[in-house]
């Protein structure tokens, strides 16, 4: 099994799990309270305290991207090259998207951690929004575990070809499954494109991977729509 | 001297009668006002609280002139003549109390074009700090060491106005000098690197390092880069440290400011030694 490392973990003084090069770190601090930081490479990221009443165990699962340290409700993707469609055409294609970790205690979430966070600004400074940012460079180097396929089907509507660069997405509607591997796979994204201006963003029911085999599904998805008003 | 009283009052009993149905007006629509006020107050809709609150105080404040009104008429009072005489007065008053107007002008621009609101983080002329209430006739500005600016709606609207709060990104320029025999293009790249390191520099708009000037001392090179509005000031000190340990561990020197000196030794010598 691939991400082994996503399941239930007995907190003892010190617990340390490995995920894909990340080390998150439980220590105990007093009866109920447990200390949560990060590391990877040299970097050591505090995330604050853990308060656990009664339950002494955590389970630890895969979670579609948050906003981190900024609250922020979309998802740029950057495409390495931009995708020229003709009129008419459409064509899917998948990307790679870092996922985030949840933290699960007695099967309540009770804390999100990003581990490869990047921002990007979509739209002028005062009316644009604020997204998460993805690009080949970001997902470089990440292990399977801490990424995710999503599917991206494009359409151009419009009576010109297009040129797709980046196409914007809400974090809200994407859902998250876990493969027969247990690694984590997001729901799919289609785009309508009516003009290398405008663009329609709805996330999908279905996930991005094909086939079956689906074990669990961790973030249930939801339809949700975003209008691309400032070009793609 | 009662029974002199009492004959006075059955005489002008009615006048008397007028009188307090007048003031029960006036008592009446003051009680209206308020109660028409109240629920303003305390709505919930999608506008700023003080465009609420003026509103609130403006549909009281017309109760009553209204509840005046009536009860002017009701003593016998000729309204239209007071509206005559109110009309010169009206002009009278509007030449004495111009700056006065004007603030109430502009602080209804102010607020129904929505301008500032409270909470915004804001400069005016060379004040900075946090709008704490934006009124008919001024505006309070808590400033970053403290204190409360009073400032007139009017001078408001003529001075030049940042809102830092309605931006969710702005830029950041940092000015980088290097000595002049280090290597432009490994600073470069390495500048690149660690604004691509921290999670709250932007990457898109991209960064841009360009080259500025050769200074007297060094090559300057000019860092753009873009930061969520609310993080601006802590993640722009973070960048700032993280460069200058960046560079100076990958060996560009940052140079003090230099200046060259040639004395002249003597005139047999024929040219000058440094």
């Amino acid at each position: 099994m691939l991400c082994y490392t996503y399941r239930e973990y007995e907190l003892e003084d010190s617990t340390v799990v490995d995920v894909g090069g990340y080390s998150l770190s439980i220590s105990k601090l007093s009866q109920s309270i447990y200390r949560l930081s990060l590391r990877y490479g040299d970097a050591e990221v505090p995330l604050g305290y853990l308060g656990l009443s009664s339950s002494r165990s955590v389970e630890l699962v895969p979670y579609s991207p948050v906003g981190g340290r900024v609250s922020v409700r979309y998802l740029m993707v950057r495409f390495r090259e931009s995708i020229a469609i003709p009129p008419g055409g459409s064509l899917s294609t998948v990307v790679q998207v870092p996922v985030d970790i949840g933290i699960y205690v007695g099967g309540t979430l009770v804390r999100v951690v990003p581990t490869r966070v990047k921002y990007a600004l979509y739209g002028p400074p005062d009316m644009g929004e604020l997204c998460r940012y993805v690009s080949e460079a970001l997902v470089n180097g990440l292990h399977r575990c801490l990424r995710a396929p999503l599917r991206v089907s494009l359409s151009n509507a419009s009576r010109s070809t297009v040129n797709v660069s980046r196409v914007v997405v809400p974090l809200g509607g994407l859902g998250l499954y876990l493969n027969e591997e247990r690694a984590p796979v997001l729901t799919s994204v289609r785009v309508s494109v009516r003009s290398q201006t405008y663009a329609e963003v709805v996330t999908e029911l279905t996930p991005s991977e094909e086939g079956g085999g689906f074990t669990k599904l961790v973030v249930p998805p939801s339809q949700e729509s975003y209008a691309m008003i400032y070009g793609v | 001297m009662l029974e002199e009283l009492a004959e006075w009052a059955q005489e002008n009993v009615h006048v008397i009668y007028r009188y307090l149905v007048a003031a029960a007006v006036i008592a009446a629509s003051y009680y209206a006002g308020r109660q028409l006020s109240k629920p303003i107050y305390r709505a919930r809709a999608e506008v700023k609280p003080e465009v609420l609150h003026n509103i609130a105080r403006l549909v009281r404040l017309a109760a009553i002139l209204i509840g005046i009104a009536v009860a002017l008429s009701i003593i016998g009072i000729d309204l239209g003549g007071l509206l005559l005489a109110a009309g010169f007065t009206g002009l009278v008053i509007g030449l004495a109390a111009q700056q006065t107007l004007s603030n109430l002008f502009a602080g209804l621009t102010l607020i129904f074009e929505d301008r500032i609101r409270v909470g915004d983080s804001v400069r005016i002329g060379n004040d900075w700090g946090m709008v704490e209430s934006v009124g008919i006739m001024s505006t309070k500005i808590r400033l970053w060491s403290g204190e409360v600016l009073t400032v007139p709606n009017s001078v408001v609207m003529s001075s030049p106005l940042y809102n830092f709060s309605r931006s969710v990104a702005r830029r950041a320029d940092v000015s980088v000098g290097i000595s002049y025999t280090s290597d432009i293009g490994k600073a470069v790249e390495v500048i690149r690197s660690v604004l691509w390191e921290n999670e709250l520099v932007l990457a898109e708009p991209e960064p841009t390092v360009i080259v500025d000037s050769l200074g007297e001392s060094s090559v300057n090179l000019k860092v753009l880069f873009w930061l969520p509005a609310q993080e601006f000031w802590t993640v722009r000190r973070e960048v700032v440290a993280d460069l200058k340990r960046a560079l100076e561990s990958s060996g560009i020197e940052i140079p003090y400011p230099q200046r060259v000196v040639w004395i002249k030794s003597s005139v047999t010598s024929g040219s000058g030694s440094s």
